[in-house]
C-alpha cells in the first residue's frame, strides 16, 4: 500500500521520535521534529506527539503537542536507478562499466 | 467514564509501582526489624511515586488540550496556534509536579485546579501540603541535599512516608480525573470522558 492511500492512523502509527515531518500552518508547511510520542492518549484516543521546530531567525526552539494524523512524512528522495550500463571514468581512463 | 490517562496510571504506572514495593517486601521483610538497604528503596520508591504522577498529570493535561482543540481540519492554524499556546513552556514537561506547577499549568485553560480540587473534596487541601512534603524529598532525593529544616526535621524517608504519599496521589488522581473533565465540558458542551 502506497503511503498515500494508506489510512492516517496506520501512518501516524509507524512514525518515530527523531524523524522530521511536516505539519500544516495553513496554507505552508513547517518542518519539525518528533522528540516525544506521547502515545494514544488523545480525543478517541488518538496519538499525539511532541514536536519541536526552531524559526529560521534564530529564536529558541519551541516545542508543542499535535495529533500524529495532523502530521505528514517528508518525502524521501527516490534513488534513480541508471537504466543503461555506463562507463566509470578513472585517473587512468576508463575503468569497466557499471 | 474515566480518561485515558487515568485508565493509563490505573494500570501501567501503578504496576510500576506495585512492583518497587514488592521488591521492598523481598529487601525488608514485611515485620519490624533495622534493614540496611531499605532506605535506598524507600528513596527510589518516593522518586518513582513522584515521576509516576507527573506522568498521570502531563498526560491528563495533553488529553484535555486535544479535547478542548476539538476535532478540525489538519492545518486549522486557530486551533494549532491555541494547541501550541497551551502545551509550550509547561512547568510539568520540565518540574516537579508540586502544587504551584500543577496549578500553573491547568491555569492556561482557566481552570483554578486548586480551587476545584478543594470544592470538590476539602481532604485535598491537606493532600496538597502531602503532595508538597513528596516533592521537597524528591528533589532532596536527586540532589543529595537533605536539609532537615525542609524535611520535617529527617534526614531519612520511611516506607510509611512513602506509603502516605502514594495514597495521596491516587486520591489526587481520582479527584483530577473529575474536576478537569466537567471543566472541559463547560468549554466544550461536551464530556470528553
Amino acid at each position: 500500500m502506497s503511503e498515500k492511500n494508506k489510512p492516517r492512523g496506520q501512518t501516524a502509527s509507524a512514525l518515530s521520535v527523531g524523524e522530521k515531518v511536516f505539519v500544516r500552518f495553513g496554507k505552508k508547511k513547517r518542518l519539525v521534529r518528533i522528540i516525544e510520542d506521547r502515545g494514544k492518549i488523545g480525543r478517541d484516543g488518538r496519538r499525539l506527539l511532541r514536536v519541536a521546530f526552531s524559526l529560521p531567525d534564530g529564536a529558541p526552539v519551541q516545542m508543542f503537542e499535535i495529533p500524529a494524523e495532523d502530521v505528514t512524512r517528508q518525502r524521501r528522495n527516490r534513488r534513480i536507478e541508471p537504466k543503461l550500463a555506463l562507463p566509470v571514468k578513472t585517473a587512468g581512463g576508463i575503468a569497466g562499466l557499471r | 467514564m474515566p480518561s485515558r490517562s487515568f485508565i493509563l496510571w490505573n494500570n501501567g504506572r501503578r504496576q510500576a509501582l506495585d512492583q518497587i514495593a514488592a521488591a521492598h517486601a523481598a529487601v525488608g521483610g514485611v515485620g519490624p526489624g533495622r534493614r540496611y538497604a531499605t532506605q535506598q528503596l524507600n528513596q527510589a520508591y518516593a522518586m518513582l511515586l513522584s515521576s509516576q504522577f507527573q506522568g498521570f498529570c502531563r498526560d491528563l493535561h495533553s488529553e484535555a488540550v486535544d479535547h478542548i482543540c476539538g476535532p478540525v481540519a489538519a492545518g486549522n492554524v486557530r486551533m494549532l496556534l491555541l494547541r501550541k499556546r497551551f502545551t509550550t513552556g509547561r512547568r510539568l514537561d520540565f518540574g516537579n509536579p508540586n502544587p504551584g506547577n500543577l496549578g500553573a499549568d491547568f491555569d492556561f485553560f482557566d481552570l483554578k485546579l486548586w480551587t476545584a480540587l478543594r470544592a470538590h473534596d476539602r481532604a485535598n487541601e491537606g493532600r496538597n501540603k502531602a503532595l508538597e512534603t513528596l516533592n521537597n524529598w524528591r528533589n532532596a532525593i536527586a540532589h543529595q541535599d537533605f536539609d532537615p529544616a525542609r524535611l520535617g526535621g529527617r534526614i531519612t524517608v520511611r516506607l510509611n512516608d512513602v506509603r502516605l504519599w502514594r495514597r495521596t496521589c491516587e486520591d489526587l488522581a481520582v479527584d483530577m480525573d473529575v474536576v478537569v473533565g466537567t471543566h472541559v465540558a463547560t468549554i466544550t458542551g461536551v464530556d470528553p470522558w
